[in-house]
């Protein structure tokens, strides 16, 4: 492949997958911020209190960063999980957000293309029927299950160390997981993160009944009645 | 909503940063009690000097404060028991530790705080004796 052609199929694969190389490279300059920024406030607070200070090595491998950061993850995680799940049934007047009124439900094998109703280009599972389309058919929801579940065990694990380690600066005796996870600090960690998620995905529900962006498949076209509902621009 | 993450990079950070914590846990077991055992045994021979470097800075100079005396006077008059040589229990998390002697006789055990510092392990706190549960220990020798 010549210089030109290669320059070419660069622009093609950024123009392509520029919504998750976008996400993507904000996430990590997020995540490097937070280890920095995280680093300095656990330090500052570690020579307020007299006790060893770590270097930035040791902090992103530590429980205290460790904690912060999958409290985060799992309520995103939880926050799709429950909406791509609560959508098959659920619906919204008016929101894009919604399937239209009448398709609550995981519809026919006609309108999902599955089985014999598949397109030539289906993908496989979708085509070849059994455990395989029915696993396929749910694909997405169980692997945001799977990470949600998966953050939030690394959380508590990762939570219950930190908060035994506060517990020792405190002269007190550290606690067992089963402890904690029926404790103030887990379920403090765990529902801050999740009523802030419940009520962004709520509201974007129904801010987009009535308001719109030029342009956003997360919006209806301008000109839509605030009525019509399913409708993606 | 149509965003997309990166679901493997994502599930593979979170079980390195679980085993990350398991690991880094178990390794400070051993030299948090060295340290501990090191201190009660500098304070059975009456080496105060000894104790005291393995005293946390902060530690050592609220000791010489409260008692008006140099470190190697000072943590010599504490109450600190006299303790057995095996560790009834040793946890660490993150860069604290707590290790807990048994005694001679009926006392209640010694419980020693330790905390990880660019030097190593260094005494917190001793001599502490549980008061009651979910509160802090009554510890002699104290700072931080």
């Amino acid at each position: 492949m010549s210089a030109r052609g290669s320059r070419e199929g660069a622009r093609g694969f950024v123009r392509d997958n520029g919504l998750s190389l976008f996400f993507f490279v904000l996430f990590l300059v997020a995540l490097i911020g937070q280890a920095f920024a995280g680093w300095n406030a656990f330090n500052e607070e570690q020579a307020a209190e007299g006790f060893g200070e770590v270097s930035l090595v040791e902090y992103v491998a530590s429980v205290d960063f460790a904690v912060d950061v999958t409290e985060n993850w799992q309520s995103e995680y939880l926050q799709f999980f429950l909406f791509i799940g609560v959508t098959v049934w659920l619906l919204q007047r008016g929101s894009p957000e919604s399937k239209e009124l009448d398709k609550a439900g995981t519809e026919s094998d006609e309108e999902q293309k599955v089985g014999p109703h598949a397109d030539a280009d289906s993908p496989g599972w979708a085509r070849i029927g059994g455990w395989r389309t029915t696993v396929f058919s749910h694909s997405l929801l169980l692997v945001m299950g799977a990470i949600f579940l998966a953050s939030w065990a690394v959380q508590s694990v990762a939570g219950w160390a930190a908060y035994n380690e506060t517990l020792l600066e405190q002269t007190r005796d550290p606690i067992g997981w089963g402890s904690y996870v029926v404790g103030s600090d887990f379920w403090s960690r765990t529902l801050q993160n999740w009523q802030s998620e419940f009520l962004a995905v709520g509201s974007m529900a129904v801010f987009a009944v009535f308001l719109r962006q030029r342009g956003s498949p997360e919006s209806k076209p301008v000109g839509s009645s605030h009525g019509s509902t399913g409708v993606e621009g | 909503m149509r965003r997309s993450t990166g679901k493997v990079l994502v599930t593979g950070a979170a079980v390195a940063l679980a085993c990350s914590l398991a690991a880094c846990g178990a390794s400070q077991v051993a030299p948090a009690r060295s340290v501990a055992q090191r201190f009660h045994q500098a304070l059975a021979t009456g080496d105060g000097a000894a104790a005291c470097t393995l005293l946390s800075i902060r530690t050592r100079a609220e000791l010489e404060t409260s008692a008006q005396a140099p470190c190697e006077e000072a943590v010599l008059a504490e109450d600190v028991p006299e303790v057995l040589d095996r560790t009834a229990g040793v946890h660490v998390f993150g860069v604290m530790a707590q290790v807990t002697f048994d005694v001679p006789g009926d006392e209640p055990p010694e419980t020693v705080f330790l905390s990880r510092y660019d030097e190593g392990w260094r005494v917190t706190s001793a001599g502490c004796v549980e008061t009651t549960a979910a509160t802090p220990y009554d510890c002699p020798v104290s700072g931080g």
